[in-house]
């Protein structure tokens, strides 16, 4: 079948692109592209005054469970988001260690999404910490990268050698750079905040030293890393000072983290608990500053998604992270593009290209031949974030009640539509 | 009064503090005069107790009673928290059961919040982890109130364990609410961050806080701070900032000592500044439980004072 989606603004940095131009899918591939009139037997999509994009790519997103229903509700979450390919990290239940894992999960993939879905292996056995998880068969097995998720590889040999040994299978290392010790007990970020609310704070020592460690790490061994999210102007400054030097090191960093601070969370709002913690508004203000000039590559949803019953508890006891997916585009293009503080071309790169460089990929893009991995976006369409709305494991958002704008509103995989939303027209 | 439950004195003006310690006067004068009230009658105060306490558990209790209330005590170890149910599902069951009000006692700081958002009844927050211990300050502005007629102008030193002490940050609240300058001294790893943000300032050095300071408000130092390095040891800590005969004479003789208790002697209080006449120790926890009736009455009862017969 041959498909036609005409008159949109195309948006494609990979390929230079920036143009309303139509383009024609046909077996799963951008057949052609440019002002082209669509031929009779085309099926017609008229998406004047929208943005096509090519499909973003999530390097971080927590399934928590591994179960079917569990799987098959982060990628729908994704497609409604205008994402394509998701990584799903291996802090699950259990972890993703071995390859038999790996190889369940890449089937029953198949079974629940048409989207890309990327395991990311353990580093460590169990994520104990200690003994190397068999991270060449992890690879063989599919693993686009390792790590251990939350769990920190507190002895810098093991990181050390899991470095060495990564690099061999060409695999980066994804890090959650956080001081064990200085985080113990730590629910938000050490601040005015914490200090009034009484709960435990967090300081940013904990994660600029565990930047600084893992970076020479990188340095030493000849491997590489990338970190999952950085929350503070001092990480942003290691990092940028490691890059200089040559050092194989990336980061990404969260909407939620580009668009709060502690002191943006109301009382004990437990969707505001997410980790890294929240930092100051000036922290907020130079991680915008490094994802527009490029030294943060890559934005990353970190979706987390927790049932209301783990989150409307004891704030120390509630669970972490946001649920980000469906809305990360909306959100940064409404606060970060809008406003003038990012150009729209550099938002699409770290959501596309950005992710594929950390992976050692070719970058996405909707040249003539490329996979038809696109979003449609309206960039008119207003919405306000209703949790009430959202699947009850999906209302952990710390962006409940905000206007949004730039809603995806339809997603293509190898040119099959995974999500679309109501409104847009369409002409046999 | 316009507030329905007690959290924290945040959100409270010094109206609404004043309205507080306006109507314990009242109390305690009618009290002593024998009088018996019964504006709780009917009334059923509810108890839920998640960490271990006497003197905040039993001054409760009898204020609910000297208002007519019916009380119910659950502690944490005798109840389904052993069982796994959330505390959510705790506190609804003891609306369901019939609680009028809940009065709560955690360790973890924004529990009574969580729960204030979930039943229809007030919340009294009776302490939660490091946060706020609202009615503690409010007793102790009442016991400095009575005796000075009014905390305008005042100076406070509170010194010890302010990064965790719920009665800390209560207090900064509710003297500066009133008119009091309030001046934390400590050892640094005790000081949070943010201290000034609360309306406090901060005094690395021990004895100048105290020059010139008309009150002096101790906290207790937990055991458990020397063993996780907050503090090398207790006899250190007193050595530094224990306060004792030598700084009570800095201090000048009008001084008064206030304490939340259980005290601590020789740690963070000598036995002798203790026993002094300027220690009101006792004071408070008497009137700990007028300021708890004039509470419970305001959020609770009507306005009149029907005394039982």
């Amino acid at each position: 079948m041959l498909l036609a989606l005409k008159g949109g603004r195309v948006v494609d940095p990979a390929g230079g692109v920036d143009e309303v131009r139509t383009l024609l899918v046909e077996n799963g591939r951008i057949a052609a592209a440019g002002r082209i009139e669509p031929p009779a037997e085309a099926q017609v999509i008229d998406i004047s005054g929208k943005l096509v994009l090519p499909g973003f790519w999530d390097l971080g997103a927590h399934a928590r469970r591994l179960s079917p229903a569990r799987l098959a509700r982060i990628t729908a979450t994704a497609a409604r988001g205008g994402f394509t390919a998701v990584t799903v990290l291996p802090d699950t239940d259990p972890p993703l260690d071995s390859p038999l894992l790996l190889y369940g999960l890449r089937d029953l993939a198949r079974t629940v999404t048409p989207l890309k879905l990327w395991p990311v292996g353990a580093i460590t056995r169990g994520l104990g910490g200690a003994e190397l998880a068999d991270i060449g068969s992890l690879a063989d097995a599919g693993a686009v990268a390792a790590s251990d998720g939350h769990r920190q590889l507190t002895s810098a040999q093991v990181l050390y050698l899991a470095l060495q040994y990564a690099a061999y299978f060409r695999l980066p290392l994804f890090l959650y750079p956080e001081d064990a010790s200085l985080a113990q007990g730590g629910v938000m970020r050490e601040s005015p905040e914490s200090t009034r609310l009484g709960l435990r704070g967090i300081p940013a020592a904990a994660e600029e030293i565990a930047v600084a460690r893992d970076l020479l790490l990188a340095k030493h061994s000849g491997g590489r890393i990338h970190f999952l999210g950085l929350s503070s102007a001092g990480s942003v400054k290691l990092l940028r000072r490691a890059k200089e030097e040559g050092i194989a090191a990336s980061a990404a960093v969260t909407p939620h983290h580009l668009l709060l601070a502690a002191a943006d969370m109301p009382d004990y709002d437990p969707n505001f608990k997410v980790r890294p913690p929240l930092g100051t508004a000036e922290d907020r203000e130079a991680l915008v500053a490094a994802l527009a000039d490029g030294t943060i590559e890559a934005v990353t949803s970190d979706h987390t998604p927790a049932s209301p019953e783990e989150k409307e508890v004891e704030f120390e006891q509630a669970a972490w992270g946001a649920s980000s997916l469906a809305i990360l585009f909306p959100l940064l293009y409404t606060y970060l593009v809008l406003p003038g503080k990012i150009a729209l071309n550099t938002l699409v790169a770290r959501l596309t290209g950005g992710p594929a460089r950390i992976l050692g990929r070719k970058e996405p893009t909707l040249a003539p031949g490329s996979a038809a991995d696109l979003t449609v976006i309206d960039p008119e369409k207003e919405e306000v974030i209703s949790a009430a709305a959202l699947p009850p494991e999906e209302r952990n958002t710390p962006f409940a009640g905000r206007c949004i704008r730039g809603l995806p509103v339809l997603t293509m995989v190898n040119g099959q539509v995974v999500f679309e939303r109501k409104g847009v027209e369409e002409n046999a | 009064m316009k507030e329905r439950s007690l959290v924290s004195l945040d959100s409270w003006s010094r109206e609404d503090i004043e309205e507080v310690l306006n109507h314990a006067r009242e109390l305690k004068r009618r009290l002593a005069q024998g009088e018996r009230f019964s504006f709780l009658a009917g009334k059923n105060v509810t108890l839920a107790f998640y960490e271990p306490s006497t003197r905040t558990r039993v001054s409760f209790e009898e204020a609910a009673q000297l208002g007519g209330a019916r009380t119910h005590t659950v502690l944490a170890a005798t109840s389904s928290v052993a069982k796994g149910e959330s505390l959510v599902d705790t506190v609804r069951t003891l609306v369901a059961a019939g609680a009028d009000a809940l009065v709560l006692r955690h360790p973890a700081a924004g529990a009574p919040a969580l729960v204030a958002r979930h039943v229809p009844v007030p919340v009294i927050n009776a302490g939660d982890g490091a946060h706020a211990h609202p009615t503690q300050a409010l007793l102790d502005a009442f016991t400095l109130w009575e005796r000075l007629g009014s905390l305008d102008g005042l100076t406070v030193t509170i010194i010890g364990d302010i990064r965790f002490s719920r009665v800390a940050r209560s207090n900064i609240t509710a003297f500066t609410r009133l008119g009091a300058r309030v001046r934390v001294a400590g050892p640094p790893t005790l000081l949070p961050p943010g201290l000034e943000a609360l309306g406090a300032e901060v005094r690395e050095n021990l004895e100048e806080a105290l020059r010139g300071t008309d009150v002096v408000y101790l906290l207790r130092i937990q055991k458990e701070r020397s063993s996780a390095a907050y503090l090398p040891s207790l006899a250190e800590y007193s050595r530094f900032w224990g306060f004792n005969e030598e700084r009570l004479a800095l201090a000048g003789p009008k001084v008064l000592v206030l304490h939340p208790g259980p005290a601590n002697i020789g740690v963070e209080v000598s036995a002798g500044v203790a026993r002094s006449p300027q220690a009101l120790f006792t004071t408070q926890v008497t009137n700990g439980v007028v300021v708890r009736l004039a509470l419970l009455h305001l959020l609770l009862g009507g306005n009149d004072y029907a005394s039982r017969s």
